[in-house]
């Protein structure tokens, strides 16, 4: 376990944020860590939708439970987060 | 996108001037100094642009028979904050211009 | 007492190329401080500055702009425009000042090594008075500002600022350096006088005096125009290298120059100008929108020139239009936000009828940022104060040292672009910062953002009170909302000093 900073670039945002992710956490924990930054201070809040996780560039969401160390990330990967 | 890039589509040239005395007596010098051409001022307070197409001249001799005294053409460099197009800058005149039509 | 015609001496006056018997040409103007693009001094004779002026006529012209600059202050000292101001407006002076007066003052070793090193003789002659015209810009915005410093301590900024590590230093002292210190003349005439001083300078100084003249500020109106005359002059020093470089075959090169200087100066101007133009100015003394200015003085005045010395628009010109569209909205959004990071205090600049302003100016500007306001508002209305602040940094550039920004309510509008280099990631805002950066690697790879030395341990403790700390600004410094958030109560916008209902519960 160990902090990993990545890019967020999340779904009707428009700064790209740092965002601090442990690398046991999975895409469903990095979605909720980066959602803290954007909604419900400049985004509105949608907690009965659930987010995804995919890289940018990224053809498909990467699996709910798949855990960032899993996914190979390295520093300032930038990730897109949306709703389903 | 069209909108933006009509804006580079024009031939003006002219200075952009602190408003006052001088501004107000190259408003009048360059209708006499180019005769036949039209000019668009624009008051914008802080400022006045003064424009028209192709060449724009401004002659020492009629700034000062407009001021009523002796005018230096570089007491314009007092009040000139910007301009259009490229300039020449004599005793006797100056001169705005492009060396292109577009 | 008859003096000769300056066109009758000037040119035999100012032939001050010799040639070299002791030394060699590259010993006395060496390429890497005089002209990296290889001309003979023979070849850079052809150089004509077209803003031709005598060391006599520079003294009397100077001496009556200071006359009357000094003069309006004086004048109108006891107006007490200041303490009656808006305090949008009295932001934007704290801005200003923060921002410029030692700016211009790193202008002084770029017009001195013009003045030194330049090849041309006219360019030497035109940048001996460049520095003197950037060291009265230094001396006399430091005068006005002091002014205030009793108003308020954000003022210390004006003087202070360069000196820090904000990110607004970091990223001003990275593009100054790069235009100045790290080009030699031919190259620094081109970046410095042409692509900033005879574009975007513009902007504040001519734009924003537009506004300060609406406001009743006729002092700093006044001043900053005067300030744009000597602008005017010698950003001339850079069209007449462009005209010797295109005759010699380095059209590339110099086109280069200019796509590297003007993208760097835009980043650094719609930040700047931006926000204080469509959101900071009252609404009320609000003529012309950002977009409109650069319209004005960028498009129609300083491209269509370029165009007519022989040059191409710059390769991003197209993604340059859109980006006048969205950039300064983010931007002042993201500054807003991170309003503790900054030495003035950001107006939102979002009341009902200001938005109407900006609806009218920026079709779509209500859907777009009007709905991220929107979700703001309605945190100040609940008391939601931890919302109303972030908890992490932007992404920031690793050339232009600014947030990477794009169009809100557009899906996934925005990316970033990165390159690998070395031992490690840079990050880019967008595909002109990136290309600047893969153009010379070395020089740029051992620049830190402030993204980097947070992630180094540079910045401890690596909070926001850490960081905050690190950009040295201390309480009384840092930023808030400059209408203590009447905006964002619809029925007193119009009336900030109106009483406020008690919060509703969160």
């Amino acid at each position: 376990m160990s902090a990993l900073p990545v890019v967020c670039n999340f779904e009707d945002g428009c700064i790209l944020t740092l965002v601090n992710v442990d690398t046991a956490f999975t895409m469903d924990e990095v979605a909720d860590a980066a959602a803290e930054h954007f909604a419900g201070r400049m985004l509105p809040l949608q907690p009965k939708r659930t987010m995804r996780v995919r890289l940018q560039d990224g053809e498909n969401p990467l699996p709910r439970a798949l855990t960032v160390h899993e996914a190979g990330w390295v520093p300032l990967d930038t990730i897109e987060i949306f709703y389903e | 996108m069209t909108e933006a890039t009509d804006f580079m589509l024009n031939n003006k040239v002219g200075p952009v001037i602190k408003t006052g005395e001088i501004a107000d007596a190259v408003i009048e010098a360059v209708r006499e100094d180019n005769p036949g051409k039209t000019f668009v001022i624009e008051d914008n307070l802080a400022y006045v642009r003064i424009q028209t197409d192709g060449e724009c001249i401004i002659r020492r001799e009629t700034m000062e028979a407009i001021l009523g005294r002796p005018f230096n053409m570089q007491e314009l460099g007092v009040v000139l904050a910007s301009f259009a197009g490229q300039i020449e800058s004599e005793s006797t005149h100056f001169r705005f211009y492009l060396t292109r039509t577009l | 007492m008859a003096f000769l015609n300056r066109a009758d001496w000037y040119d035999l006056a100012r032939a001050t190329n010799w040639s070299p018997r002791y030394v060699s040409e590259d010993q006395l103007f060496p390429p890497e401080m005089s002209d990296r693009f290889g001309l003979s001094l023979e070849q850079w004779e052809a150089y004509d500055e077209p803003f031709k002026i005598s060391y006599r006529e520079y003294v009397d012209v100077q001496s009556r702009k200071d006359a009357d600059a000094y003069s309006v202050r004086a004048a109108l000292a006891r107006s007490n425009f200041y303490d009656n101001a808006d305090a949008g407006w009295q932001s934007i002076l704290k801005l200003h000042f923060g921002a410029l007066c030692l700016t211009e003052y790193s202008a002084v070793p770029g017009e001195s090594k013009m003045a030194r090193f330049g090849k041309a003789p006219g360019m030497r002659n035109m940048a001996t008075f460049g520095a003197l015209d950037e060291m009265r810009h230094t001396q006399i915005q430091l005068y006005f500002a002091h002014e205030f410093v009793s108003k308020s301590r954000q003022f210390d900024l004006a003087q202070k600022l360069l000196s820090t590590n904000s990110w607004a230093a970091i990223a001003t002292r990275s593009a100054m350096d790069d235009t100045i210190l790290g080009r030699d003349a031919a190259t620094l005439s081109i970046m410095l006088t042409f692509a900033l001083e005879q574009g975007f300078t513009n902007l504040q100084f001519l734009g924003l005096a537009a506004d300060a003249a609406r406001a009743g500020d006729f002092s700093f109106s006044n001043l900053i125009s005067s300030v744009q005359t000597d602008e005017a002059r010698h950003s001339q020093i850079g069209g007449a290298t462009l005209k010797v470089l295109i005759a010699n075959g380095k059209k590339e090169e110099a086109q280069r120059a200019v796509d590297i200087s003007f993208w760097r100066q835009w980043r650094l101007f719609f930040t700047l100008t931006g926000p204080a133009i469509d959101y900071l100015t009252p609404l009320a003394h609000r003529d012309k929108s950002f977009k409109e200015f650069i319209q004005e003085f960028i498009v129609a005045q300083f491209e269509r020139a370029l165009v007519d010395l022989g040059l191409e628009r710059p390769w991003y010109w197209d993604f340059f239009l859109k980006s006048i569209e969205f950039y300064h909205h983010s931007g002042h959004l993201e500054i807003w936000f991170v309003r503790q990071t900054v030495w003035w205090n950001p107006a939102a600049g979002v009341s009902a009828a200001e938005r109407a302003w900006l609806e009218a100016k920026y079709p779509g500007w209500n859907a777009k940022w009007g709905r991220l306001w929107d979700v703001i508002a309605d945190n100040v209305r609940h008391g939601r104060t931890d919302k109303l602040y972030p908890k992490t940094l932007p992404m920031l550039c690793n050339i232009c040292g600014l947030s990477v920004g794009s169009i809100p309510h557009e899906g996934h509008s925005n990316r970033g672009y990165w390159t690998e280099f070395g031992m490690r990631r840079y990050y880019f805002c967008s595909e002109p910062c990136q290309w600047i950066f893969n153009l010379e690697p070395l020089r740029y790879q051992d620049h830190k953002s402030v993204i980097d030395r947070l992630l180094c341990g540079d910045i401890q403790p690596p909070d926001i009170e850490g960081t905050l700390r690190y950009f040295d600004l201390m309480p009384g410094e840092r930023g808030e909302d400059a209408h203590d958030y009447a905006w964002a109560w619809p029925e007193l916008a119009l009336d900030p000093a109106a009483e406020r209902p008690s919060q509703e519960a969160a």
